[in-house]
């Protein structure tokens, strides 16, 4: 699920990419063929509303994710984070509500 | 400019300004927002056409509109309720900010933010942390798109504005401010209110960190 993290500092950028498992890669091709920018924002906003840390995708990739806590930041802020990010990236892998909520957000907003 | 602290300089490319002036620029009060209370579909739609067109699109708002009778019941669509509440509480000058902000800047970033659950009130901001108006604390990983190295409000970068800044930066500034639409001056839309710690009396002013050693004009009063 992460390709890459590349980054230097506090200045970060974790890559993801298609899943191996078929299951769900059918989803990751769902989310992408609604808006290419589908994934990274439900990851978005799933750190925004569970985990309380604001992030944001690359404007110009948009399966990286922005890791750019300031400097000051601490190390348990920096932990807040990380733990954050692997609660999200297990559920993509464990549980349906990852994918299911975020499609369910998609036919609101799109008025299917 | 730069701070010197021993053997560390921090390059300073944004910062956060406070003002002490008490400009208010709402024209009009508050409206208080209870539980119970769904305001008027109509009264929303009037006084702001841009940012209610999820409002007007919404299956259960249709036929709502333009009705000033109208309300919308208690088996009302949680998310159509959440955004005419978000919308009511609003003052009318920030109502107005947000409408130009649709309307000239950035109108799908409005709707992402509100599609995402994201267009958070700032009530203040310190270090990595950001404080919602409705309470806890936010982290904030995003750094205003990587402006905000020395995260929000440092100290020292604040008793260094408030050396440095001259009678002139301050008369200047806050004619600028004042000048300002709400979401310039860093405020309702979500990530923008990063920088503020009074919604309607700060201002984000941010510096080009090209050799500049002093204030550009109009730079701050803290």
């Amino acid at each position: 699920m992460v390709a890459e993290v590349r980054g230097l500092g506090l200045l970060n950028g974790i890559e993801f990419q298609a899943p191996k498992s078929l299951a769900l890669k059918l989803s990751f091709e769902a989310f992408r063929h609604i808006h290419p920018a589908m994934f990274g924002q439900v990851i978005v906003m799933r750190l925004f509303r569970e985990h309380n840390i604001l992030t944001q995708i690359c404007g110009n990739h948009f399966l990286v994710l922005k890791a750019a806590p300031p400097l000051v930041a601490t190390e348990p802020q920096l932990d807040q984070f990380v733990n954050g990010l692997r609660d999200i990236i297990e559920l993509m892998h464990n549980g349906t509500s990852f994918w299911t909520e975020a499609l369910g957000m998609a036919r609101r907003v799109t008025g299917i | 400019m730069s701070i010197k602290d021993g053997s560390h300089t921090v390059l300073v490319t944004h910062v956060d300004v406070l003002i002490c002036s008490n400009f208010e620029g709402d024209e009009c009060p508050r409206r208080p927002i209870k539980p119970d209370n769904v305001p008027n579909v109509a009264g929303i739609d009037a006084s702001l056409p841009i940012l209610s067109r999820e409002i007007r699109a919404h299956p259960q708002a249709r036929g709502q509109i333009h009705n000033p009778k109208s309300k919308l019941g208690a088996n009302c669509c949680p998310s159509l309720i959440r955004n005419i509440r978000n919308l009511a509480c609003l003052s009318y000058t920030e109502r107005v900010s947000l409408q130009s902000y649709s309307e000239h800047v950035n109108p799908q970033w409005m709707r992402l933010l509100e599609v995402l659950q994201m267009n958070v009130r700032y009530a203040g901001c310190q270090g990595a942390e950001l404080y919602p108006q409705s309470g806890g604390v936010i982290l904030d990983f995003l750094s205003g798109y990587c402006v905000h190295n020395a995260g929000h409000n440092h100290p020292r970068i604040i008793a260094a504005l408030k050396t440095n800044s001259t009678a002139a930066d301050q008369q200047c500034c806050k004619a600028t401010f004042q000048n300002l639409p709400v979401n310039s001056r860093g405020v309702s839309a979500s990530f923008l209110a990063a920088g503020c710690k009074k919604r309607s009396s700060a201002v984000r002013v941010v510096k080009v960190s090209k050799a500049q050693s002093s204030l550009p004009p109009g730079a701050c009063r803290l």
